[in-house]
């Protein structure tokens, strides 16, 4: 008799591990102008949901419980600022982290000639990469340009001769809408007098793992021994073929792309 | 001290055993979803169809029919149409020819329900019995001068006036509303698209709204553009109702209120951000399951967006007799509808 006694405390002891488990919250929504600025940047965070705190760091750290609860918008100025938010919730389990970059406008780009988008994916026209507006992870917004070529090509302009350390390119990656990283980033300045393309710097994308969320990434090139120059080629290369076991496997993947910084 | 052990580890098994043996019945969810008077429990373990015997795909819409019996509209070839009854329990299945089963609505012809399917793989609106015998089958409407083959007619709704005339929503087509009289003969079309305030965008859904019983018009769901506009019966616009946010699948009346699975957040596009809304006669949102409080500033609805994951791509709520929903999911990994009971 006791031992049945003991079965059934066991059985009810077995209960909430049967219970239907505790659900997710969803991850805090970032709201803000554009992910580039010129002298500095505001961001909103929105969650509305009773009993819910927003927390969030600027550091790069995962936010606990222990970051600060958002209360009012958060005032950017650094070169490069990332922001990662995530809710905590009684009840519920704590929401993935959501993620956003800004970043301060580089050295003046005068004009811009690029490979031409697909006609679906245009952008706002041709200074679409330099109108200093993007930094959203919904690729219909009007600030992406996308491409579906076997190369692009940026061709820039500076406003006078002048040293370029940096370059960062502002990509989308949103693997269900078989939007993938390049592969491959090569970067030209002209020479001075022969007006001769020379190669400055290279950078080789590591494959993309299997991801699930829309996120906007900044590639960045740095260039070594500057000269000064005041033409720059971009020519970047996209996936040709999306690997298996990923969304759009053996299909050509779309580059889409809304900025690009020069520093 | 070794027995002791023994005894722990006897009790942890039995514990484990334990779990596995408590019936569903008894689990019951902790979480509840909503707003306002619109407050439910969520039950994820509704359906107790054996997966194996009855394997549901995208789960798209259900109905409630005058047994009290829920019907399941899924495109998996195997049994497009489940039917259970309202503590989860399968009870039926049929329909093998409906490949691209999307849209299900019922209708009380004289005292007996038939259904109207939406096949979007076959350009085609088929009229059947309660137990799938076809009564009626519309073609791709060339009446209209609009379509020069059926593959441009992809319907996903219908709904049928109290006189019998069905309205059909050609959502993922050219989103004409095409209007047939109870013998499938076309009447007229309208809606389309463009950048009129009569036009649709993504006409998913469609409903009669007969809670008005002087003026009964028309919900039709332009989805893309996150709003339900409203025609009278001969498809005069009669107004827009913006849903910042909510990419608004079928609207479905019951009782005062209005229902509506929301597919996703349009801040959060792809990525799962679905939940279910609920608006009040005055066509105000009262309550979001599993998304933001609805809130009206003076510039109007704020963008509403999902805060709950519980779940992916909602595409249909049913409100059965006693004001239970279940809600249906599109691309959700083959889950089964889920039942949210009201909470007082």
């Amino acid at each position: 008799m006791i031992k049945l006694f003991q079965v059934l405390v066991i059985l009810l002891a077995g209960l909430p591990a049967m219970s239907q488990g505790t659900f997710q919250l969803a991850p805090p929504y970032l709201q803000f102008e554009s992910a580039y600025f010129t002298k500095e940047c505001r961001i909103s965070m929105a969650f509305d949901h009773p009993n819910t705190q927003i927390r969030y760091t600027t550091n790069g750290q995962i936010p606990t419980e222990k970051d600060p609860v958002y209360t009012r918008p958060v005032l950017l100025k650094k070169r490069e600022n990332i922001v990662k938010a995530r809710v905590f919730g009684e009840g519920f389990a704590p929401s993935e982290v959501v993620e956003a970059s800004f970043f301060k406008a580089g050295l003046p780009i005068e004009t811009i000639v690029t490979t031409t988008p697909h006609k679906a994916y245009s952008g706002s026209g041709p200074k679409t990469l330099i109108d200093g507006l993007g930094g959203w992870d919904v690729f219909n917004r009007k600030t992406w340009a996308g491409f579906q070529t076997d190369t692009v090509i940026l061709e820039l302009s500076l406003a006078k001769r002048q040293k370029v350390k940096q370059v960062l390119l502002h990509v989308l990656e949103n693997q269900s809408a078989w939007i993938y990283l390049p592969q491959k980033v090569e970067l030209f300045t002209a020479t001075k007098g022969t007006g001769q393309w020379e190669m400055v710097g290279q950078k080789i994308v590591t494959p993309s793992e299997k991801k699930d969320q829309s996120r906007c990434h900044a590639l960045s090139l740095k260039i070594k021994n500057p000269r000064k120059t005041d033409r720059m080629l971009v020519k970047i290369y996209p996936l040709v073929r999306i690997p298996d076991g990923l969304s759009g496997a053996g299909d050509r993947a779309w580059l889409f792309m809304d900025e690009v910084n020069l520093y | 001290m070794n027995m002791q052990r023994r005894d722990f580890l006897l009790n942890a098994s039995l514990g484990l055993a334990g779990a596995l043996l408590v019936p569903d019945i008894l689990s019951k969810s902790e979480t509840i979803l909503g707003h306002n008077n619109k407050r439910y429990r969520i039950n994820t373990r509704w359906s107790q169809a054996d997966v194996s015997r009855y394997p549901v795909n995208d789960c798209h819409e259900m109905v409630q029919d005058q047994k009290g019996r829920i019907l399941l509209l899924t495109n998996e070839t195997k049994n497009n149409v489940l039917i259970y009854d309202k503590n989860g329990k399968f009870l039926d299945a049929w329909g093998t020819e409906y490949p691209g089963a999307h849209g299900l609505t019922l209708f009380n012809e004289n005292g007996t329900d038939v259904l109207f399917i939406c096949d979007n793989n076959r350009h085609q609106v088929i009229k059947t019995t309660i137990d799938g015998r076809v009564l009626m089958t519309l073609d791709y409407p060339k009446e209209t001068g609009l379509y020069a083959k059926p593959e441009e007619y992809i319907p996903t709704e219908t709904a049928v006036a109290p006189n019998g005339d069905v309205y059909v929503t050609d959502g993922y087509g050219k989103d004409f509303v095409i209007q047939y009289d109870a013998q499938g003969r076309y009447v007229r079309h309208f809606g389309g698209r463009g950048n009129g305030a009569e036009h649709l965008l993504n006409a998913h859904g469609i409903c009669l709204d007969l809670r008005d019983k002087t003026k009964p018009s028309l919900v039709v769901s332009s989805r893309q553009q996150n709003a339900f506009k409203r025609y009278d019966l001969e498809g005069n616009h009669l107004g827009t109702l913006a849903l910042p946010g909510a990419w608004v699948c079928r609207p479905v009346i019951k009782g005062d209120y209005l229902y509506a699975a929301v597919l996703q957040s349009e801040s959060r596009q792809g990525q799962q951000s679905g939940f279910v809304t609920v608006l009040d006669k005055q066509n105000k949102v009262v309550s979001n399951l599993a998304g933001s409080v609805p809130t009206y500033l003076e510039t109007g609805l704020r963008e509403m967006y999902q805060t709950v994951k519980a779940f992916q791509y909602p595409h249909d709520v049913c409100v059965d007799d006693e004001g239970n929903l279940y809600v249906a999911q599109w691309n959700s990994g083959k889950t089964y509808p889920y039942k949210l009971e009201p909470v007082p």
